[in-house]
């Protein structure tokens, strides 16, 4: 599986990338140096940034302690509702999202692992 | 024959994880540790009216039909539709209550669990008011006042005191086994004497009077050392028998007392002699052991949830309790019935937001007791077809609710064959959580333990959790049809 991100902005403080605009070869899971260009699937970012994903080291989204605080926020649930999409579960949102819902936003913020101390590893993605 | 150890039993809301099971031919041979209902469940869990395959009621009787033939006709069902009820979940693990979640999403439908028609009320008022809790271990270690109110633990959570509570020798409080028993010895001596006198063998003798139930008169033993134990209840039940105090309070009046206790926790005097049939003076009395205690927890039942009142008796139990942390340390529990209903409110609550009496019928979760709620759907008639799992609405519900369930299409996923199944159009047995599955549980104290398989279920048998997932994908594919075929 050969991936190829073109013309965005890419940001990879490790390595000194800042902002600069270029394609990212992916091969496998990994970025690689180059990929077949005709045969690699390509997604089109211009006017996008590109970055690694997020990684939150420290956050309370399960667990019981949460899911308590869950439970008593029917109040705030009725004021964010996520509906249902082909590819997606439903959910509810504002003070205490439900979990599905927290996933996809964390996901649309760009991270990709979010740990629970004390619970364990959540990963979306 | 061999042995298994520290085997989580299904059945109460306890979860006592220490049950050794001796299994020999491949059946569970002897039961250690267990109370009787544990046994009862693990030695007669293979009985001759199970039913090893799936049944469709055709011309009106139940024959037996191959899993898919079943699973295709429930997903029809389902998909056909508008308004489904998914119902039951408590007696089943959380990987199944899981795949329940996502079902009762793709068809629209609702989602409540038995909590609707148990400790729903008590969910609804930690909404209101919150609730100060522990977990059962803290209780076991530290607790030195216990009050039961409105529950019979002895009867129906058989080893709570002596796993949790009074009777279990914690780090910080000792056990009150042994002046039960003395106190039982006494009360044996007692008769045996009486009984003697009035059979001329012994002569008459001056006896003190032995307290009735209903005077309600504090005994010495609510000021002793060590653990206390108190039952609040209209009747005097097997539990109120051990208890050191027992306070019978007149049936539906439990807010009143609650209110009456509260006010003396907070040293405002009564105008009235006495409350619910309890002198204020004896109150006074169980309000000093309340406040004097190091570590104090109350346990409700059914008593307040379900009697004239509901949520709002348990608004007032949660805010006594949070009024004696003014003064002490108090928490305060539900004691909940089925092995995992904690965790089907608790799974619905994560994956949905609401704990119970969920409606996705609009594409996302709403939540709306006395709305939502299944009893209050199957009166208003509103659902057309119902999936119940691990669960026996018809013989639970009003008469004229499971008129309506039964007027409709109705899935039914048990192990067994119950009323609910019995009237079913289509029927899954499905293996046991807990014997033949492995699962997932949470105790009342919301702790999740490990369910064990400790025997294979009947050959070709599936789990409750496969069923749902697979009429799932029935669903969706019959969907994905539908939408190529317009």
């Amino acid at each position: 599986m050969e991936l190829l991100i073109k013309n965005g902005f890419v940001y990879d403080p490790i390595n000194g990338v800042n902002g600069e605009k270029m394609d990212i070869p992916i091969k496998d899971g990994k970025i690689v140096e180059s990929v077949h260009e005709q045969r690699a699937k390509k997604i089109d970012a211009s006017g996008l940034i590109v970055f690694p994903g997020g990684v939150d080291i420290h956050c309370h989204i399960a667990g019981a302690e949460v899911n308590t605080g869950r439970l008593m926020r029917p109040e705030d649930h009725i004021k964010d509702v996520v509906r249902k999409t082909a590819i997606t579960r439903s959910g509810v949102g504002y003070s205490v999202p439900s979990t599905f819902t927290t996933g996809y936003r964390y996901s649309c913020m760009g991270y990709t692992t979010i740990m629970n101390p004390a619970r364990r590893l959540v990963v979306c993605s | 024959m061999s042995i298994v150890n520290a085997v989580t039993c299904p059945v109460c809301g306890c979860l006592c994880d220490d049950i050794e099971l001796t299994i020999a031919d491949g059946k569970v041979a002897q039961v250690k540790n267990g109370c009787s209902m544990c046994e009862s469940k693990f030695l007669n869990y293979i009985s001759e009216h199970r039913t090893k395959t799936p049944l469709i009621r055709k011309e009106g009787k139940l024959v037996p039909a191959s899993y898919e033939e079943a699973i295709h006709k429930s997903a029809e069902i389902l998909a056909n539709a508008n308004y489904p009820i998914l119902y039951g979940w408590s007696s089943t693990d959380c990987e199944a209550q899981r795949a329940g979640v996502a079902l009762a999403e793709e068809v629209g439908g609702v989602l409540d669990n038995t909590a609707v028609v148990c400790h729903g009320p008590s969910i609804l008022s930690v909404q209101e008011v919150g609730i100060p809790t522990a977990t059962l271990g803290q209780i076991r270690h530290r607790a030195d006042l216990i009050i039961y109110w409105g529950c019979n633990p002895w009867s129906a959570h058989p080893r709570h005191l002596e796993r949790y509570t009074s009777f279990t020798e914690g780090r910080f409080e000792g056990s009150e086994w042994k002046s039960y028993i003395n106190k039982v010895k006494a009360s044996a001596g007692r008769k045996k004497l009486l009984s003697l006198e009035r059979k001329g063998v012994l002569k008459q003798r001056y006896e003190p009077p032995v307290q009735t139930v209903s005077d309600n008169k504090p005994p010495a033993t609510l000021s002793k050392e060590g653990r206390k134990l108190i039952v609040i209840d209209v009747r005097k039940s097997m539990t109120a028998e051990m208890a050191d105090y027992f306070i019978q309070v007149e049936p539906g009046k439990d807010y009143e007392i609650m209110q009456a206790i509260r006010a003396l926790v907070k040293d405002q005097e009564l105008d009235v002699d006495e409350v619910a049939g309890v002198p204020v003076e004896y109150l006074q009395e169980l309000v000093d052991a309340m406040i004097n205690c190091e570590f104090g927890v109350i346990f409700f039942g059914m008593g307040l949830t379900q009697s004239a009142g509901k949520f709002r008796n348990i608004d007032v139990a949660i805010s006594l309790v949070r009024d004696l942390n003014m003064r002490t340390k108090f928490i305060i529990m539900p004691m909940r019935g089925h092995f995992n209903v904690t965790g089907a409110n608790t799974v619905f609550t994560w994956q949905s937001g609401y704990p119970y009496a969920v409606d996705f019928s609009l594409g996302y979760p709403r939540y709306n007791p006395g709305e939502t709620t299944v009893v209050d759907i199957l009166l208003r008639k509103e659902s057309d077809a119902a999936l119940v799992v691990a669960s026996d609405p018809a013989s639970n519900f009003p008469r004229k609710a499971v008129e309506h369930l039964v007027k409709n299409p109705l899935i039914v996923i048990d192990p067994h064959m119950n009323v609910t199944a019995l009237v079913g159009d289509v029927v899954f047995p499905s293996a046991i959580v807990g014997i033949e599955k492995v699962g997932t549980a949470y105790r009342m104290d919301h702790v999740p333990l490990p369910l064990k398989k400790v025997v294979e279920p009947p050959e070709g048998l599936l789990s409750d959790e496969e069923i749902l997932l697979r009429i799932l994908e029935e669903v969706r594919r019959i969907k994905s049809q539908r939408k190529e075929a317009a």
